[in-house]
């Protein structure tokens, strides 16, 4: 009698055996990402008691329907679907998301942009368009991710979090190309640390930063959750200094920013979050042999994410986010026409730990500048424990 | 697939990458077309491209003037024309027009204030030069000028402004910092030049990001470049194209040449977003906090003496790396609510020998 290959076996890469190739050194380099291939198929088969009655066809028009009419009539997909109870909450916070986006925009022409009134507003229509953005991406992910989701949250915060690597920057107005680039996060309960550095290696350019934050929800390097949702109140001081060009930015800031998990809401949305933020930010423009200039920033993110793997050796995530700052390396995005000079940049970023407490970081962002960045994540104290969970059960 | 096709996708991304960064680079090499065209019967060249070439026929020329000062070269072919009807539009209402046979100022027309029509006999197969300009452009003493923006869809309304304009006896011209039609459309841009026709003065203009809301940008061709820079009894008058809420690396390499020749003058700098303003949380500025560092850090230490903007739909004065700024966008484009400001221009003072400029609110309503 025949037997069916093990979920391991029909993972490898290109037909092989597995034992063609020898150690890792001699490895098909497509066969690295055979744990993540693992981690998805594994998923997969985890069909039971959760979309029980899916024929492939089915799934394949509802992916069509997330996209067209998906795209305007969010939950399309999950209606399709027959998530009817979820296409419907979908529905409703993309019409949330329009008002929300509506009011603030007619509240932006009414008043002129009026220096009183600006903030709340621009809040309000980042916010709007942010969660129209969020629905439309959570259909679209709800009728393509496996059964499970695509990973689930850690659930706790590592002691100590590195990253370190390059950045690669694409901006015509500024001389410098790649930047060195350092993070070190440290949790120490609810409140933590996050020091960091840039610093060009082609030109005078470096960025000193400091970030502290009070995890106010979630879960913490001492604190169990299960669940990526969180709560921070984030302070944080940044000096960029501009050498070559003879100025330097100085920035203080303080933000409020979330991530919710969005297992709770429906179960085909397992394994995705959305994030957010909301903060002032006060610059100092530091010209070298001028006086200062004295300015304001609104922060605002909204974000759409994966999580990436539900377990050791995988885990990870993915994030698709809209920052409105206009002070990274990045800048604003430059749009052509008449809507110039109000936006901010987008971001996707893509963490994956291949091993327990190693993991690489891929990073871009599209404004003013493109910026690509390649990180080694470290996370010395998991290096011998799994901290993964199945966090994130509705 | 070989090496080189293999390429070819990266390299047209790189292109498009390219391209999404330099969102006005095109309009800066459009820049340097201004002022020039050529034909098989002759060619036209207006220096440091300082008008628009509306009209370039066989015999006919027509220019759109946006600066006091023009020099135009004339070059035809042997046997072409040797007489040519020329029209000069939104020039300064004491204007003269100087043939370089150096017989002083020759006969023309003034069908409006701000227009000349004369006749030019040229040499054929050969080129004629000729400048107008006003009798003090060189003169260095105190002068006035009227700074504004910001007209939008406030284009019914219009007239107010010009009537208020024409009431003033002292400003010389007019600096209008962008954002003259809703949309940019050619139509939307004669419109306003017809609009002009009362006005006892001329305007010269950049673009703002609503002149950018057709995909051809029609306004060089009808009003000139975005980026120019000339002199006027003493004073440098540079208009940045800072429409797009960036200014393109070609354009900075200008301003540095620019900047240079106005080291030791009087130096004011014009242009459309401002490369900050005074509310960062509403951010009608540059898209880049860095670039606008880098930009203002450039005026400051060029000694840039006073920078004018509009985009935002108000009234402020205010500091920019120690240079003195002035957002004036009372055109009557929707206004900024609660400021107690309204339709409004500015009437700038400016001093060629010690730099100083002063600057007076003018209210519409």
């Amino acid at each position: 009698m025949a037997t069916e290959p093990s979920i391991e076996q029909a993972a490898l890469p290109l037909g092989s055996t597995g034992t063609e190739h020898g150690n890792l050194s001699r490895t098909h380099p497509l066969e690295l990402a055979r744990p993540l291939v693992l981690e998805l198929r594994r998923s997969a088969a985890d069909e039971s008691g959760t979309s029980p009655s899916v024929s492939g066809t089915r799934r394949a028009l509802a992916v069509g329907a997330s996209l067209i009419p998906g795209v305007l009539v969010h939950g399309s997909g999950h209606w399709v679907l027959g998530e009817r109870d979820t296409a419907g909450r979908l529905l409703l916070f993309e019409g949330a998301g329009l008002g929300a986006l509506f009011v603030s925009v007619s509240g932006l022409a009414l008043t002129g942009a009026s220096r009183y009134f600006v903030a709340p507003l621009a809040a309000g229509a980042i916010g709007g368009a942010g969660l129209f953005s969020v629905t439309w991406l959570a259909d679209v992910y709800g009728v393509l991710a496996p059964a499970g989701g695509t990973g689930s949250p850690a659930g706790i915060r590592p002691r100590l979090a590195i990253a370190t690597g390059l950045r690669a920057v694409h901006d015509p107005r500024f001389p410098y190309d790649v930047f060195v680039s350092h993070e070190l996060t440290v949790d120490a309960g609810p409140l933590w640390f996050s020091p960091a550095f840039d610093i060009a290696v082609d030109t005078a350019n470096r960025r000193y930063a400091l970030f502290v934050g009070r995890r106010l929800l979630g879960p913490t390097a001492s604190k169990h959750t299960g669940s990526g949702t969180a709560l921070d109140v984030v302070l944080g001081g940044s000096d960029h200094a501009y050498d070559a060009d003879g100025f330097s930015l100085t920035t203080l800031e303080l933000s409020l920013a979330g991530r919710l998990d969005l297992a709770p809401f429906a179960r085909t949305l397992r394994g995705s979050f959305a994030e957010a933020a909301l903060g002032y930010a006060r610059h100092w423009y530091r010209f070298q042999g001028l006086p200062d200039d004295p300015s304001d920033a609104l922060l605002a993110r909204v974000g759409f994410g994966i999580y990436l793997g539900h377990g050791a050796p995988i885990r990870g995530e993915a994030t698709l986010a809209y920052d409105h700052r206009r002070d990274t390396l990045a800048g604003g995005l430059l749009v052509p026409g008449i809507p110039a000079g109000y936006l901010g940049f987008l971001e996707q970023r893509t963490e994956l730990f291949f091993a327990r407490g190693i993991g690489a970081a891929l990073e871009l962002a599209a404004g003013s500048a493109f910026v690509v960045g390649a990180h080694l994540l470290l996370e010395p104290g998991v290096f011998g424990s799994d901290r993964t969970t199945n966090g994130g059960e509705p | 697939m070989n090496a080189r096709s293999s390429r070819a996708p990266l390299f047209a991304l790189a292109l498009a990458s390219a391209a999404c960064l330099r969102v006005s680079e095109e309009r800066a090499r459009r820049d340097l077309e201004v002022g020039r065209a050529e034909a098989a019967f002759g060619t036209v060249e207006v220096e440091q491209g300082l008008s628009a070439v509306r009209r370039f026929e066989p015999g006919v020329l027509e220019l759109w003037a946006n600066a006091p000062v023009l020099h135009v070269r004339l070059t035809t072919p042997e046997g072409d024309p040797t007489t040519w009807s020329v029209r000069v539009r939104n020039l300064m209402a004491d204007a003269e027009i100087f043939v370089d046979d150096g017989t002083g100022p020759i006969a023309a027309d003034a069908p409006l204030e701000t227009e000349r029509r004369f006749e030019l006999t040229v040499d054929s197969g050969g080129a004629t030069e000729f400048e107008v300009r006003p009798p003090d452009a060189d003169a260095s003493e105190p002068f006035e000028f009227i700074a504004l923006a910001d007209v939008q869809d406030a284009m019914d309304r219009v007239g107010d402004i010009f009537a208020l304009m024409n009431a003033e006896a002292a400003p010389r011209f007019a600096m209008f910092s962008g954002d003259i039609t809703e949309r940019g459309a050619a139509d939307e841009l004669l419109r306003f030049q017809d609009e002009m026709r009362v006005l006892r003065i001329p305007i010269y203009t950049t673009l703002g990001n609503h002149e950018l809301g057709e995909a051809e940008v029609p306004y060089h061709s009808i009003f000139g470049r975005g980026s120019q820079s000339f002199v006027f009894k003493g004073v440098r008058f540079t208009f940045l194209d800072s429409a797009s809420a960036t200014v393109d690396p070609l354009v900075y390499g200008w301003l540095r040449e620019w900047i240079e020749a106005a080291k030791t003058g009087t130096h004011l700098v014009f242009m459309h977003v401002p490369p900050r303003e005074p509310i960062g949380l509403r951010n009608g500025a540059f898209s880049s906090r860095a670039e606008a560092a880098k930009l203002l850090k450039i005026l400051g230490d060029g000694g840039v003496d006073t920078t004018f903007y509009g985009h935002v739909h108000s009234y402020y004065a205010f500091e920019n790396a120690g240079i003195p700024a002035y957002i004036s966008g009372g055109g009557g484009a929707i206004p900024e609510r609660f400021d107690g400001i309204g339709r409004h221009y500015l009437v700038v003072s400016v001093d060629p020998e010690s730099s100083a400029t002063s600057v007076r609110v003018v209210r519409v309503d």
